[in-house]
């Protein structure tokens, strides 16, 4: 009984532009900053959105309690469900499971809000996976000590730019995947669909290359905002918004260099 | 929304059982069968925004109030069961809210109305079975009917008699292959009247199913129901980025069946289970149980398509739609693709064309996300898929026991769908050679690099010098310096470049290389744009284009043939005068001397032509303006062949390609 639901883009004079630059050819980068450009009044409005927010901050916590002597204990206080000594499976699945009765019990799931969750949990995965060089073989402890190494100010950089990276990765793609396979074929812009895996590596990369202005500043944020009284919900609701801030300048959204 | 009364909007009967067992229905059941009715018919009354989900998909989630009167509002206004009904919902249908009022139904009707047929009385079943009539519930119904010889009640959500018809002849087949007892089948007609149902998705479908088995179940107090699906399609990994919460549907998800249990557990007020023990399988997988028991016959009258409405006699799959495209991989995998014929699908999984925009990014996404998984470490399958996280809470075993299974599961069936494609390109190499397949079929789309042919190949040794700008079809293909660039979609400035690095340092009048595209002589060109509005005209680059007939644009070819025009005139008016027809010779002198009045007026001093500046501007600027746009777009894709083309082009009253060192093209 899978289903699944595909939508298209609209055919409004801008996202015309997007499907004329896959179409011809653009490189990534093109092609992503005509998507930010047709999309603007949604890319500023996400910076709002308060699951985004919400996961930012618990985002935070996890490196917070894994630097603490009792992890499970300090993230079970952040509604964490989980047990002594926890993986790392373990705490992604509670982190989503607790994102989501946070988005049930405000009534305010939406797709940003997704979007980012899971840009969350798979920074996590990613970055712990690497760290640990197996990620469903790690013991506890391994994970945990990985987990706690991005309380410094270079390793939170670094999570902070995987997590807004994979959601602005995810952003674009929820709107280019409702285009991109169309253009797979012969004599089309991808000639199979390798080349169509190639264009989303290259958005990849984008998305890490335009998200290292947030890199620049996420750690010293970090070690600040802890320093003084502890990271909540309302610091890294302006700190998301600052960051989102900073990736949109940095793209020239505001200044129409992006055509 | 009305189950009953004058007002009856809403259809729901429960077939063929006895009234010996409806006697046995408590009255919370009636409530759910209600409950579940109501909110799946709501769920296709209010509308989720469209394709386009504008506003980042604001209109998907949606706020769902339900006002009920029950016969038992102490169970159903209770915080837990009203929190299990809600939560399942939520996440089943990824819905904003919803929120139920109950209040006290006073003069409940007869619940017998909701039944109808005459059911076996001394029927003792062992399980019970929701059966769609699709490969996996077939699968589960021949476990526990054939192999295990049980007494099966299959359960099936009656939404379409095509569908139904369909149903009945799989269970009559089915129990020709029972050697215990007959599987009993129980329709049960669940539908709304068709003038207000706007929004097609049913997300919430599976809880009136699921509330239909358990009814049953109970009926017959037995503590279970089974649905029996493969795991892909029950964790419903997202193969595209645009599938944002159920627009994956959630249908059989852990999170859901625990939900389903909860819930029922609640009102029974003892231990319900729903179960789905395919969960761990690939369809592939659960089609070869369907060989171990030796029942692959029954396959060809099994149904799996979504698109119930386009069924035919002959097309009973349409062969595009998610639930097509796994079945028949899953039949090819498993090496029984001959028991069911392959004309039962509209379109062919791998040779079919594929033109419409989902059925082609249905498709690709599939084929392209198994690909993908295929080559995946576990580190990089849970960093891309970041929904795998949503089961381990709902699973029984550590989550990196789960998490192992759910990588285990999925590599399967990656490697099983890439074998399907591997194997089908080594059987269709020819038609792939001689290009008999068409372009947007999967064989074509999914075909590795290093078998296409020479033209799709990285270009060789002895092509490491070589330019083309050459058309084919509706793009322009560039190779510049043996790089392959670009296919850009054809624009009339990839056709004026072409002209100039066909005619290399040479200049062109402008007014030539604009006449050189239009397929017609210059003089006409005014008529031409008479019928134009200026919408039409400013897109040929020719905003407030003058159409006065005196304004026309003439050239040396024009001239030549007005001249002709005058001489011809001249020897009729002599042959009519001679002939003494006064009346043709005065009709010629007329129209000569209309012809003067347009030389005159087309030329300047000695019978030179006139020039005619503010209509040349127009069409320099036109023309200007169309090669720099399609400069820009080789600029974007190759950079350095944009700078050689900036610098050697030249534009203005006369154009020209003056390449700073001899630069063949083959155009």
């Amino acid at each position: 009984m899978g289903h699944f639901r595909l939508g298209r883009l609209p055919g409004t004079p801008k996202w015309t532009h997007v499907v004329d630059l896959i179409v011809s050819g653009a490189d990534a980068p093109a092609v992503a900053l005509a998507v930010l450009s047709a999309s603007q009044k949604e890319f500023e409005t996400a910076a709002q959105d308060s699951i985004l927010g919400y996961t930012t901050w618990l985002l935070t916590q996890i490196p917070l309690a894994a630097k603490g002597r009792e992890f499970s204990e300090e993230l079970r206080a952040k509604g964490l469900q989980l047990f002594h000594s926890p993986t790392l499976m373990e705490v992604v699945g509670a982190f989503t499971a607790t994102v989501d009765a946070y988005a049930d019990q405000q009534k305010s799931r939406s797709d940003i809000g997704e979007m980012a969750q899971l840009s969350a949990v798979e920074s996590l995965t990613s970055l712990i996976g690497e760290k640990t060089g197996s990620l469903l073989g790690a013991t506890p402890e391994d994970n945990q000590k990985a987990l706690g190494s991005f309380t410094t100010k270079k390793n939170f950089s670094l999570l902070t730019q995987e997590f807004f990276a994979r959601f602005l990765r995810r952003y674009l793609s929820y709107f280019l995947s409702r285009e991109l396979s169309n253009h797979v074929g012969p004599n089309r812009r991808f000639a199979n669909i390798y080349e169509h895996l190639e264009f989303n590596r290259a958005l990849d990369l984008y998305c890490h290359q335009v998200t290292r202005i947030v890199k620049e500043f996420a750690g010293y944020w970090f070690t600040e905002a802890n320093y003084n009284g502890g990271i909540n919900l309302s610091k890294a609701r302006i700190f998301t918004f600052e960051a989102l801030k900073k990736i949109k300048d940095e793209l020239g959204l505001d200044n129409g260099s992006n055509g | 929304m009305n189950l009953l009364g004058e007002h009856q909007n809403i259809i729901l009967k429960i077939q063929d059982i006895s009234a010996r067992f409806i006697a046995n229905i408590e009255d919370v059941f009636v409530d759910l069968l209600e409950i579940a009715s109501y909110v799946y018919c709501a769920d296709q009354v209010v509308t989720r925004g469209g394709k386009t989900d504008p506003n980042m998909g604001a209109n998907w989630r949606r706020n769902l109030r339900f006002q009920i009167p029950v016969r038992r509002p102490d169970v159903w206004a209770s915080p837990e069961v009203s929190q299990s009904l809600v939560s399942t919902l939520d996440f089943l249908s990824d819905d904003h809210h919803y929120s139920f009022s109950f209040k006290k139904l006073e003069k409940p009707p007869p619940f017998e109305q909701y039944f109808e047929g005459i059911g076996d009385p001394t029927l003792e079943p062992e399980s019970i079975v929701l059966f769609s009539g699709g490969l996996d519930s077939l699968a589960g119904a021949i476990q526990e009917a054939v192999i295990e010889k049980k007494q099966v009640i299959l359960v099936s959500h009656r939404s379409a008699q095509k569908i139904h018809s369909k149903q009945l002849n799989l269970v009559e087949a089915l129990a020709r292959y029972c050697s215990g007892p007959r599987p009993i089948h129980v329709p049960v007609w669940a539908t709304k009247h068709g003038d207000f149902g706007r929004e097609t998705t049913q997300r919430s479908r599976s809880f009136l199913y699921a509330a239909l088995g358990a009814t049953v179940a109970h009926l017959f107090d037995i503590p279970a129901i089974r649905m029996y699906e493969n795991g892909i399609v029950s964790l419903n990994l997202p193969i595209s980025g645009q599938l944002i919460g159920a627009r994956a549907t959630r249908t059989t998800h852990p999170r859901v069946i625990k939900g389903f249990n909860k819930l029922f557990s609640l009102i029974m007020d003892k231990p319900f289970q729903v179960e789905n023990p395919f969960l761990w399988e690939t369809k592939a997988e659960v089609v070869a149980r369907i060989a171990v028991a030796g029942c692959l016959d029954l396959i060809k009258d099994s149904v799996s398509c979504s698109h119930v409405m386009g069924m035919t006699t002959h097309h009973t799959h349409c062969g595009k739609c998610s639930q097509c495209i796994g079945r028949r991989f899953a039949m090819l995998a498993s090496g029984n693709a001959a028991y069911e014929p392959q004309e039962i699908y509209k379109v062919d999984l791998l040779t079919g064309a594929r033109e419409a925009l989902e059925d082609k990014t249905m498709l690709e996404s599939y084929a392209r996300t198994a690909i993908q998984v295929a080559n995946m470490t576990e580190t990089e399958f849970f960093s891309h898929f970041g929904e795998g996280s949503r089961v381990f809470s709902y699973l029984e075993g550590t989550s990196n026991e789960i998490a192992t299974k759910i990588l285990d599961l999925h590599k399967r069936h990656a490697g099983q769908v890439c074998g399907v494609i591997e194997e089908a390109i080594k059987n269709h190499a020819r038609e792939i050679l001689e290009e008999r397949l068409p372009p947007s079929c999967l064989l074509i789309m999914a075909l590795p690099e290093e078998y296409r042919r020479s033209a799709e190949l990285p270009v060789s040794e002895m092509d490491k010098a070589r330019n083309v700008f050459r058309q084919e079809g509706d793009f322009w293909r560039i190779i510049y310096s043996g790089e392959n660039i670009a296919l850009i979609k054809d624009a009339k400035g990839l056709r004026y470049i072409a002209h100039l690095l066909r005619l290399p340092e040479q200049k062109i009048d402008v007014m030539e290389l604009f006449a050189e595209f239009e397929k017609i002589p210059a003089v006409e060109q005014g008529e031409i744009y008479r019928g134009m509005g200026q919408e039409q005209l400013a897109d040929e680059g020719l905003r407030n284009f003058p159409l006065a007939g005196n304004e026309q644009i003439i050239d040396h070819r024009a001239m030549a043939e007005y001249k002709q025009k005058f001489l011809e005139l001249e020897e009729d008016i002599r042959e009519a005068e001679n002939l003494n027809q006064v009346d043709r010779a005065e009709a010629l002198k007329a129209e000569k001397e209309f012809l003067i009045k347009q030389i005159g007026a087309a030329s300047g001093l000695r019978g030179r032509i006139r020039s005619i500046p503010g209509r040349k501007e127009k069409i320099r600027k036109s023309v200007t303006n169309r090669i720099n746009d399609s400069l820009k777009k080789i600029q974007e894709r190759h950079p350095a062949l944009g700078h050689h083309l900036r610098i050697s082009i030249k534009k203005g009253s006369s154009c020209s390609y003056f390449p700073e060192k001899p630069t063949h093209w083959e155009v």
